[in-house]
Order: C-alpha cells, then structure tokens, then sequence
C-alpha cells in the first residue's frame, strides 16, 4: 500500500469559502496517442454537463482521474451516469483510477456507476485519535488484491505521530463494488502513460519494460515501453544492431538510476557498430536525464521530444512530438514551437519544465530528414500490430491495412499530408515565451546600454530565462532578469537566474544514484511548479516573485556551501535601458562561468556523503533552497539503516538543520555532531535533539531519551538509572491516554469509546 | 394507549416496557411470538425486532387501526420490506445490538407521539443547552452557501472532516428537496421540479426553513418546507430502490437517490408531514460514532402524516 500525502487532514477545519463564480468542478484533459485521461476536480453536482463531455471523450483507453472528486450530489449522479455512459460508447476501455471514498461509496450505492469501467486503484480513509487525523492510502487491484479481497486492513502507523490507524470504513461495504470486479493489470501503453504523464505509480510488476522491433532494410526501430531499471536488457538489446537504428522512447516510463546507467551502458555498446542511432518521441523525463551534452553525439541524436502542450481554450492537455531539426531554430531559444489544439485549433501553450527547455538548446542538430521522421509513425504503427491484437492501435485511429507490406504505401501519402499540415502550422512559429514574457507594446526605445554592443554571450533574451551551455571542459550560465524599472534590481535578478541555472546544470551532472533517489525528490516537484506558474501567466506578480525569491535563495544557499567556488560576483553583466509606454525599463543578463576544476570539486562537495548513527546524508544543495527557501545549509538523509536517528523517526529526504542545538553545516558536520553528541548521551545520558525540515512549514525537532549504561555499585549490583522525568517518552504528551492509566483496552485507547 | 412488546432478550424487553410505561401507556411484554396474537385484542401498538417484522405485519395487516413498530441491529434494507408491504409501520427504530434496547429518547417521543402528542421542536431531539443556527435559503444561490455553513458550524466541533463533509452533503440534498421539488404553482404543479440546472428564486411564501444544531453528542439538520407533499411512497419506494441496488429513477427531474444520500449520511431519520401545509425532515447524526461504526450502526426511520 502506498501512503499518499495529498489528504493529511486536521480535524475539519472550515470549508472553502464560496466564491460566486468560481468552477465548482475542474475538468482536465490529457491525451497521448490511445490513451487519454479525464481528471476531475471539485463536486460533481447539477452544474455538471455529463453527456456533453462524454461525448467529446475518444480515445482508445480512456482512464478517469477521480482522486479530486470532493462530492457528488445525488443530481450530479445523473448527470456522471449520461457522462460515463456516453464516454464508454467511445473508448474501447474505461479504467478509473484514484477513486476517492466519496466515488467508491457512489461504486457501492449506485447501479452503473462505472458505466462498465473497471476500478484499478482507490483510496481507503485511514484515521488516527491520537492526533486526529485522516489519511488515505491509495490500493490498487493488482497488487493489493489479497488485501481488499479479505475486506481487511490492517492498522498501520500515523505519519504524523507514529501510534496506530485505524481504516475508517466497514470493510464488507467500502470494498463490495471492487471485489464484484475481476483482478486485472493494466496494458503498457497505459502503464507508461500514467507512469510518465500523471507521475501515477503502478506495480513493478506492471512496468516492465517491454520491446518491439521492426527491421526494414538497413533500418531497425525499436519501440521501448514500460520503466527503464535495472531490468533492462542491456545485452540482448544491443545484439545485432547495426545500420541505422531508431529508438521509439514515448513509452518509457519513469527512469531508475540503476536504468540510466544501463541504458548509457546500451548506447555505449551500439554507437560504435550503428551509423546512426536516432531517439525518437522522447519524454521530458528521457531527456532530462539521458540527453545531456555528454550523451549525445554526432552518432547518437535526439529527433523528436514529447513536449506537453495545454490548451487554454478548452482545457485539453496533451504531448506532442516535436521535430528537433525542423524546430532547432526556435528550440534553441529555449522557446517550444507553437501547436494547435487538436480539439479546437487554438493555439496551445506548451509547460515543458524549465531543465528541458534549457537542455534543448545544447543539443546538436540532428542530421536526419523529414523523410526519416515521417516513417517513424509508419513503423510504430507496424511494430504495434507485429506485438498482437491487444496493442495494436485500434480501428478508425489508424488506417485500416490488410497486410503490413502494402501498410506503409497506404500510410505514407496520408501521413506526409498531416506532416504538411504540421508543417504549415510551423509556418506560424512564434516566439511565445518572448512575447508573453515582455510587455504589451514590446520594451519600447533602446536608450541607454552598459557596452556598446551586446555581448556574445547571450545567446537569448527571454525575460527572466537562464540557460547554461559548456564552452570545453567549463560550464557557461547566463541569466536573464525580468522587465524591470530599476538596473540594480534587474541586474541582481539576471545574477540569481545565472547561478540557479549553474546550480542545476551541477544537479544534472551528479550521476549518485543515492543522491538523485533523494535529493531531486525534495525540490523538483516545487522548482517545476513555480516555473510552470510563471511559464503559463508570465503578467502575474506572484508567479514571477516566487521565482524570483527562489532563484534568490537558490543563489544564496549556492555561495554559502560552495566554499568559495562559486564567484561572488558575476563573471561578466550587461543591461540595456528601454524607453517605453510605462516609462524606463531595465533588462539585465549576468554570466557565470565555472571552470573544469571547479564543477568537479563543486559535485563532489554536494555529492560526498558521511555516515553517522545510521544515517547517510549528503550536503543541502542549493536548488533545496526552491522549496525549503529559508535554509541555506544542512544535510539531506540520502540513506537510514539501523540505529538511532531510524529509530528517532526520521526518513530519508528529511534535512537535518541541527543536532542539540548545534547547526548541521554540511555533511561533515553532520557526521560530527551526531557522533560526538550520541557518545556523550550513551555515557552520561540525556535527549538527542534533531531538528529537521520535513515538509513545508516550520522545521521539526525530533527528541529521545538515551539513558546512561546502569551503575555498578562496589558489590556487583546494578542500580537503576538516573534518568530526567522530563525526557521519558510518555512526557512527550503523544500517548496521553495510557499516561491516565489507559492501555488495559484494546484498540485506540480512547477512554471515550 | 395499550402496547404489546414482543422482545425474546428478557431485559431488553423490560427497559422498553419502562420506556412506553413511562409515557402512560398501558404494556404487555411478551417472549413468545405465539403469544402475541392473542394478546392484541384491543392493542393499539405491537412492536417488536425486525426478526419478528413477518409477524407483526401480519398482525397489522389483519387487524385496522392496530399500528406496527419495529426495532432492528441490522442494516434498514432487511426492516424496509416491512414498511413497503405494510402501511400500518411506520417506524424502525435502530440499536446497537441485539443485547441493547433503543435509545431511550427515541423511543419516548415515539410513544409520546402515537399517543396525540404533536410533533417536537428541534430541541426535543437533542439535549438541554444545544446551539442552533438558522440558515436563509431564498435562492439557488444560496444553496451552496448554506451548505458550507453547515460544514463551517459541524467543522466547528472539531469532528473530522469528513463527517463534517457529509452532512453538508445531506444539507445540500434536503436544500435541493425543498427548493426544486417541493413548490407548487396555484394549480399544484410542480413549479421547478422539471429542471434542476435552473436559477431560482423562491417568492417568500416558497421558502424553506432550515436549521442545523448541536448539542455536542448529536448533530440535527431540519429543513421545512410549507408545501406538505411528500408522500409516504416517496420515502419508502425511494429508499428501497436505493437500497437495493442503486437504480437511477428520473421520473422526477432528479436522480431518485436524495433518500439514500439522506439514509447514509445519518443515524435517524424523520419526516413529519401535514399534507398540504408543511413537510418537516429532520436527520440526526450520532457524534459518539466514528464512519465504520456509523456505517454498521442500525439507523432509525419514522414517517408520519397529519
């Protein structure tokens, strides 16, 4: 079972206040080749225009993201059977994913509900006296199957106070919906689909990277789906390719670091014996991760990137594949191409995050024609109907062909008349984030500039944008500020982006996959987020102040542990001064340059971990400071074994700010302190006090009692322990039933119940 | 009033026979069903578990004016049959077990009732000191409102979330009842019923009256509307097919399942009636009970109509 925190709840606290006007429900929209996904979000009541959206819900398996449904009104019910209904009359399988109690006692109450879907995953409320709170933990049919067929769950311990939990539900009636379904395991497109786009975790089992090959002359395609880990088959794969090879990566799943370093070992092996090696379709998570500069090469060459494109008009969110050599001259500006929505042909903003964006400029153009990208979908589509009935794309998405020979002379014209449409689109290519990120009427009269010419090294002028490219050995980061109204200020915001952009260019080179496993965890969800927010309303103030302080803070925590290897100063600066509508404007770019010795010894100072007490930690590095923007040092638990912090409570992904009140400056430190205390406390006794940043909010202190090993008296015997009352753990106020004498009961020692 | 009990747990039996006894009633507490037929000549009440439900509805069917009462631990499906067949029970009064009675103020104001007494104020179903609150419902605008109310003022008591989640849901599904459903125009037809999407605005003489309260053990949602036209089949028939399977019924503009929201997301239930001039439900929640206790609780149904 897997906890998820997106529904710790306090008792009840006051409902959201009733805004006239604002969406009851949100609908969002995800599509990727045949599978889409509806997510629904808010209570679903009479305002709620079922049989409307169900029409427009084709797809080949549509899955149904329930896991925001807050109610149901019994009127809303109406209205969710005319949508599912008409929704499964237009896909071929219906899968609902995520259902929340309120929508599984809705599957147990109401006929039909599912409309013939069947339910994959679901939550079951879980509830704690002790610190009266509500968690849900997510089931699954496949792998919590014995589980929910039992109809019992077991206790389990409270995140927040660690006593025990009790599921808040009659087993025998939450549960009779999903044990009338069959047990079953979802397909691996859409395994990779909820792996990849809604970050949806399914079982191992599940993602095991399948292959499909088609070989057509010199040219073999191989179509990767499912999670690449340390399952992946390195060997066999690479045996026999040779020619040109294309590698169809949309649906890869999520990356393991033990799959990276196999999957570097796999091109390492073919780029010697293939002429080229082309990676298709690749997810923003591929490219992250596998297409840095180091990874590709004039053999080794990224073709097309799933970008993720929403459309603002009707809510549609989807990926689409973007040609890298027809759009090099737009990507190399950090900026996405534009793309029309497939729904209703308006113009779609595209939210890749800001490490792919800034990764696409660094790569090489690739060499291939369009002739080569067009035949990819030719021969997904062949590899599809090689692998059998159940994966082959389904009838009327695809033209229909009697045998695979004569497939590609049908697809052929009908595929190079689509790409001429996409082409066509491209015809219209603008540089969104430019214009969204400048103001209406442009910047208005260049006046003043702090040199002559501007610098050769911008190489773009997107307002508040950093990218970092290697000029040899060294790395190169250039920031640029937002549109500002005063130089110093602009000037110190171009700093901050310059230094972010080098604190994560650092993040993508360390390659411990200990510290990838718990360090990106800590911020990558909040960096995306913030970027994301300002990407999509560049005009707002609070998106472009969060990333603003952020990138501040990030710059700030930089400097301070990086004992001196990052400049204080920017290498080089340049502003422009504008005259315009709102009067004088400011545009300021810095660049930092880092040499070869000093990004190794930057890595390795962020990546050295120490031990101490069970614990392995690694230094606080920067980009922390975008999610935890207060904390300019400390230490990241990257590993828990055995011993005493474990059994204090602490997880890893937790920083360590301080031991007994003494700062955690790095992971040295860390080792140090934790050391030396722990001796002094097992020898004369006392508390361990830990405080840690756990979550968002203040930091915590973890505390415990270690009493001192028992006195010998002259005769032999053991005395008792002196210990402090104040540092027994039933002083701690957690268990204050038992402390009244509590305890002789049996399950929550509740003296009410 | 003359009452026969037919309660096969001896001490049970004689807690409910104090219970009816207190109230002026005269009581025959029987163990044997074969007792009981003899015992109703002149009965006006027989009452006993849903076990015996075969019984009593055979008893009320044979002899008019005799009424029936049932008392069950079991979920209300099992009771409800006997309330669809039967006109003459109105009533299932749920208890925790086989071994305990049912709740005493229930059971009080249930025999004060069959005997004339007029239908209580909010306060006869809690304890002395309870908090209200009444809530202004004028408009479809003011639905959504007055269901966070309920949530804010059950959130308040510090509850978890999610029981104070439910009986806004219950709030907004008797708001919906009484705003959509039950207006009529001068010639009796329904005024909003066909289109639920619709913005109304109820004239003065329209509006529902509701009011949440506590008294710290129990929760009271009331919703009055001043038509009176619920019907017996309305609760009965509706809480029987939601019970039963969950089939959607469309007949009236609605889903057809408010009963069984209502059902679910409350411990009793009572809907008082007078027929064309006002309808009064009122949904009652037990504080003590946590959502898997409430969930295997009995719950309790009485309906009646002046």
């Amino acid at each position: 079972m897997q906890s998820v925190d997106r529904a710790v709840n306090r008792p009840s606290r006051p409902s959201q206040p009733v805004v006239p006007g604002a969406p009851k429900l949100v609908v969002e929209k995800f599509a990727d080749r045949g599978v889409a996904c509806i997510r629904f979000v808010g209570t679903i009541d009479e305002s709620f225009e079922g049989k409307k959206l169900g029409a427009t819900a084709t797809a080949d398996t549509l899955v149904l993201d329930l896991g925001g449904v807050k109610r149901i009104s019994s009127f809303g019910i109406r209205e969710w059977i005319d949508f599912v209904t008409t929704a499964a009359g237009h896909a071929r399988s219906l899968i609902l994913i995520e259902c929340t109690p309120k929508v599984v006692d809705q599957l147990n109450m109401v006929a039909n509900f599912a409309g013939g879907g069947r339910v994959f995953s679901f939550y079951a409320p879980f509830r704690c006296d002790y610190c009266n709170t509500e968690q849900r933990v997510l089931l699954q049919v496949d792998r919590d199957w014995e589980a929910i067929k039992s109809t019992r769950i077991a206790e389990r311990p409270c995140l927040s106070c660690k006593e025990s939990m009790y599921f808040d539900e009659d087993g025998a009636t939450f549960f009779s919906y999903v044990i009338g379904q069959d047990r079953f395991q979802l397909e691996p497109e859409v395994e990779a689909f909820l792996a990849a786009k809604l970050n949806y975790a399914v079982s191992d089992l599940n993602r095991k990277l399948r292959v499909d090959k088609v070989v057509e002359d010199r040219t073999t395609y191989l179509r990767l789906a499912g999670d690449l880990d340390e399952s992946f088959p390195r060997d066999k794969l690479a045996e026999g390719l040779e020619g040109t090879v294309i590698l169809d990566l949309g649906a890869i799943g999520k990356i393991e670091p033990v799959g990276a370093v196999q999957w570097r070992s796999f091109i390492a092996a073919i780029a010697p014996v293939a002429e080229r090696v082309y990676l298709a379709s690749a997810p923003p998570s591929f490219v992250e991760k596998l297409c840095t500069r180091d990874d590709l090469n004039p053999v080794v060459q990224l073709l097309t990137v799933l970008m993720p494109y929403s459309c603002a008009s009707c809510g549609t969110t989807s990926q689409h594949a973007v040609d890298v050599g027809a759009h090099y001259d737009v990507l190399k500006f950090a900026t996405a191409p534009e793309v029309r929505c497939p729904g209703c042909k308006q113009a779609m903003q595209c939210y890749a995050g800001e490490t792919v964006m800034t990764l696409l400029p660094t790569m090489p153009r690739p060499t291939a024609g369009p002739e080569l990208v067009k035949s990819i979908a030719v021969l997904r589509d062949r590899a599809l109907l090689a692998a059998g009935p159940r994966r082959a794309p389904k009838a009327g998405t695809a033209p229909p062909v009697a045998q695979p020979a004569a497939r590609a002379s049908v697809l052929v014209p009908i595929l190079v008349a689509l790409l001429a449409i996409v082409l066509a689109a491209g015809g219209y290519l603008v540089y969104q984030r430019i214009a969204a990120r400048l103001p209406a009427g442009g910047l208005g009269a260049l006046t003043h500039r702090s040199a002559e010419v501007r610098p050769a090294w911008i190489a773009s002028e997107v307002p508040a944008a950093a990218t970092c490219s290697e000029a040899g050995k060294a790395l190169s980061c250039v920031g640029v500020s937002s549109v500002s109204a005063r130089q110093d200020d602009a000037e110190d915001e171009a700093a901050d982006a310059a230094l972010d952009a080098a604190a994560n260019a650092l993040a993508v080179r360390i390659t411990s996959p200990k510290w990838r496993l718990a360090v990106l965890p800590v911020y990558t969800a909040a960096r995306d987020a913030k970027l994301a927010a300002f990407d999509r309303d560049p005009t707002s103030t609070i998106a472009r102040r969060d990333v603003r302080e952020a990138r501040h803070a990030v710059a700030q925590a930089l400097r301070a542990t990086s004992g001196g290897a990052v400049p204080a100063a920017p290498t080089s600066r340049y502003w422009e001064e504008y005259q315009g509508a709102d009067g004088r404007r400011h545009l300021a770019f810095a660049q930092i340059t880092l040499g070869a010795t000093e990004i190794a010894k930057l890595i390795d100072g962020y990546a050295q971990p120490a031990s101490a007490l069970g614990a392995t930690v690694v230094g606080l590095f920067p980009l922390i400071a975008w999610r935890y923007p207060k904390i300019e040092r400390g230490a990241v638990i990257v590993g828990l074994a055995q011993g005493p912090l474990q059994e204090l409570g602490l997880a890893e992904q937790y920083v360590v700010l301080a031991i007994d009140g003494r700062d955690v400056t790095d992971a040295a430190s860390f080792a140090k302190l934790a050391d030396d205390e722990h001796g002094a406390l097992i020898e004369h006794g006392g508390t361990l006090r830990v405080k840690v940043q756990i979550a968002d909010g203040a930091p915590r202190e973890f505390a415990t009692a270690i009493k001192p090993p028992p006195e010998v008296d002259p005769a032999g015997a053991v005395k008792r322990p002196r210990t402090n009352p104040a540092a027994t753990p039933g002083a701690s106020g957690v268990n204050v039933w038992d402390k009244f004498g509590g305890g002789k009961g049996s399950g929550r020692d509740d003296p009410t119940q | 009033m003359q009452v026969v009990i037919l309660e096969r747990n001896k001490l049970v039996g004689r807690k409910v026979a104090r219970l009816f006894a207190a109230t002026g009633a005269s009581v025959v507490l029987l163990e044997d069903p074969a007792a009981v037929a003899a015992a109703l000549d002149g009965a006006d009440v027989v009452c006993a578990d849903t076990f015996d439900g075969e019984l009593v509805a055979e008893q009320v069917r044979a002899r008019s004016g005799l009424r029936g009462v049932l008392w069950t631990a079991e979920p209300m499906r099992r009771s409800l049959r006997y309330l669809v067949e039967s006109a003459a029970i109105d009533h299932v009064l749920g208890r925790r077990d086989f071994e305990s009675p049912p709740r005493a103020w229930e059971l009080t104001m249930l025999a004060r009732r069959l005997a004339g007494a007029p239908a209580p104020p909010l306060g006869g179903y809690l304890d002395w000191g309870f908090a209200a609150i009444d809530i202004a419902v004028r408009a479809t605008a003011d639905r959504d409102a007055a269901a966070a109310r309920i949530q804010d003022f059950v959130a308040a008591l510090g509850v978890p979330r999610r029981v104070a989640e439910m009986f806004a849901e219950l709030g907004h599904e008797l708001i919906m009842n009484a705003m959509y459903d039950a207006p009529i125009d001068a010639f009796g037809r329904p005024k909003y019923a066909a289109d639920r999407k619709a913005d109304i605005v109820l004239a003065d003489h329209e509006r529902p009256a509701l009011r949440v309260a506590t008294d710290g053990t129990r929760l009271a949602l009331q919703i009055r509307d001043p038509f009176g036209r619920l019907e017996r089949r309305h609760v009965v028939d509706g809480l029987a097919r939601g019970l039963a399977g969950g089939e959607l019924d469309r007949s009236h503009g609605g889903a057809g399942l408010g009963m069984l929201v209502c059902h679910n997301a409350s411990t009793a239930l009572f809907f008082d009636v007078a027929a064309n001039r006002h309808t009064e439900v009122t949904a009652l929640f037990d504080l003590d009970l946590n959502l898997r206790e409430l969930r295997t609780h009995a719950k309790s149904l009485h309906f009646w109509r002046q």
